[in-house]
């Protein structure tokens, strides 16, 4: 019987990694996709929104489809949909000027949200809040100001969650902060701006994970890609962000594969990208490791 | 054998006019029907049309489908134009992620809407270059601000591996291999007033000076086509002769139905006008034939 609606949470609340599938575009957004993923392999299932279609009416279909098709192995009505946002994190005004993104895709119903680019405190402060409720107290004039979420939505976003208008409105909050609250926020600190600030991004309330985003992280050092050898420029990124993950109490994303899930989760990362062809087999190698036993 | 991915590229280098066409249904089946067209680009129209990114996925796929044209080339390019307009810098950063959603479905380049301030501009062209791209930076330009990411479905699109994708999505001519397509609509009068300055803005190919709204923005209801008065006249000349200053082509109608199709053609190309808009199939056919055009249809 499950404790939470967003099974990420219950996994990390129990110290279990967890693994994502879904890739930063290319996403299909249907009911019938919906229904097929509902039994996924995968703890949470990632929606490229950054590059991928800004698509809300496939996002509802994806979402009913989920519900249809469920409930989880684990007992959950769905597994839980973290979205990449369009909007990139470039600074405070920017991400409050699209603050409508936020309550267009939470009001699908989604779990959670990742900012991409976040490259600013203020950035990611004005993130948090656009997440929130404004009557949520907790956390508010330490570091972030009041929600900025309008009501609305609630009785579409509620069904679902499998709860009431009213229950998803004291739940629809950020965790840990909130530790009752059911969403899940991260960031991206995927750029030379968003490294300079990456201490003080990680320690706003209300962000649960980020990831360094090798891929853009690359291309703003000068790199076309990530090169293999990664050279020490680009390790000593991660490091940084890994380490101010780590000082802020976030939890780190980062790509896992069957052959190195072992010594990535003992190093530490806790959110397993485990898409592609071998993603199903490095998160049974990952769970086998860290002795999972929730039922996938 | 297309030399080129966006064939208007490929034509502007032979010093070819280009002709435009409106795709007016976003579907799979409308690509398809498309893939064939007689214009050498498409316009998408998003300023006022609907924001819809699924839609434009499946008009792309269609396009690949239907393809290659008889040109030789995988799909016609699509132009967009996209919701935001080019007010100022900070609009343009804020609204960065229409273009990032745009380009990642695979289009060949995209025209922004009341294009008003350099700084607009070059928010906007650095919003569509990769962070790694180096032409063009500390000289009139930031580095790119788009992300990786996208470069996978836009890549199959094009008809190229992602990698050779990122090397070739920049701006042309900025980037002599580029298959980027940029414009501006300078569109009003705070647009005309920073004429010369947006189009000096490096990664800019082609301009327009959008009669209609620049009729608006000089009180009139209606004074999309000629004859102009005479405040629309001098507009319009500052704006080309800004853009021939600047090497950037320029992009104009001239909607007078009492005379030929072949006389509109004749007087844009006596004006200097690089892509014409609004002479139809016909109107093509003849500029074509004046300027020897070469490249099959």
């Amino acid at each position: 019987m499950p404790k939470r609606i967003n099974r990420a949470i219950e996994l990390l609340e129990q110290g279990q990694p967890i693994y994502y599938t879904g890739a930063h575009s290319g996403a299909v957004l249907s009911y019938e996709a919906g229904k097929s993923m509902a039994k996924t392999y995968a703890d949470y299932i990632n929606v490229g929104m950054e590059h991928g279609a800004f698509d809300m009416a496939g996002l509802d279909q994806f979402m009913r489809g989920l519900v249809d098709g469920g409930p989880t192995n684990s007992g959950h009505r769905t597994p839980a949909v973290l979205v990449e946002v369009p909007v990139d994190g470039g600074s405070e005004d920017i991400v409050r000027y699209n603050a409508w993104q936020f309550r267009q895709i939470l009001a699908r119903g989604v779990h959670g949200i990742l900012l991409c680019n976040a490259e600013t405190p203020g950035a990611v402060k004005s993130f948090v809040e656009s997440c929130r409720y404004t009557f949520q107290n907790l956390g508010v004039g330490d570091l972030i100001g009041r929600g900025t979420r309008g009501a609305g939505a609630q009785a579409s976003a509620c069904e679902i969650w499998g709860v009431s208008p009213d229950e998803y409105l004291d739940k629809a909050d950020p965790w840990p902060l909130n530790p009752d609250g059911e969403l899940l926020l991260g960031l991206k600190i995927e750029n030379k701006r968003a490294l300079h600030n990456c201490e003080l991004s990680t320690r706003v309330s209300g962000i649960a994970f980020a990831e360094w985003g090798p891929g853009d992280m690359s291309m703003s050092h000068g790199y076309k890609s990530l090169p293999n050898p990664i050279p020490p420029e680009l390790m000593a990124a991660r490091e940084r962000v890994f380490q101010a993950c780590r000082d802020a109490g976030l939890f780190f994303l980062n790509g896992v594969s069957p052959d190195n899930v072992a010594e990535m989760l003992d190093e530490g990362v806790m959110v397993c990208s485990s898409g592609g062809p071998s993603g199903e087999e490095a998160a049974r190698v990952g769970r086998a490791h860290s002795g999972r036993t929730m039922p996938v | 054998m297309a030399k080129r991915i966006n064939r208007v590229i490929e034509l502007l280098e032979q010093g070819q006019p280009i002709y435009n066409a409106g795709a007016h249904e976003l579907s799979y089946e409308n690509g398809k029907a498309m893939a064939s067209t007689w214009a050498d680009y498409i316009g998408v129209e998003m300023e006022h049309g609907s924001f819809d990114m699924s839609a434009l996925d499946e008009f792309m796929r269609g396009l690949v489908d239907g393809g290659p044209t008889p040109s030789g080339h995988r799909t016609p390019p699509v132009i967009m134009t996209i919701p935001t307009d080019g007010t100022n810098e900070d609009v343009v950063r804020a609204n960065s992620w229409m273009m990032k959603q745009a380009l990642a479905r695979g289009i060949h380049g995209i025209l922004l809407c009341h294009a008003e301030t350099p700084g607009a501009v070059q928010a906007f062209v650095e919003s569509c270059r990769y962070p790694f791209q180096t032409v063009g930076v500390g000289d009139g330009l930031g580095v790119g601000r788009r992300g990786g990411g996208g470069q996978r479905g836009a890549a199959h699109i094009w008809g190229v591996e992602p990698d050779e994708y990122m090397k070739l999505a920049d701006p042309w001519p900025l980037n002599p291999d580029g298959e980027l397509f940029l414009g501006l609509k300078l569109e009003n009068k705070r647009s005309l007033a920073n004429c010369e300055e947006c189009a000096a803005v490096p990664g800019i190919a082609f301009a327009e000076w959008g009669p209609g709204d620049m009729g608006l923005s000089f009180g009139y209801s209606d004074a999309h086509d000629p004859p102009y008065p005479d405040d629309m006249d001098a507009a319009r000349l500052r704006i080309k002769t800004a853009l021939d200053a600047a090497g950037v082509a320029f992009l104009c109608g001239w909607n007078d139905f009492t005379i030929s199709v072949e006389d509109r053609v004749n007087k844009l190309m006596g004006d200097g006008v690089k892509v014409l808009s609004g002479v139809g199939e016909e109107g093509a056919a003849i500029g074509r034939k004046i300027t020897g055009r070469e490249m099959p249809v």
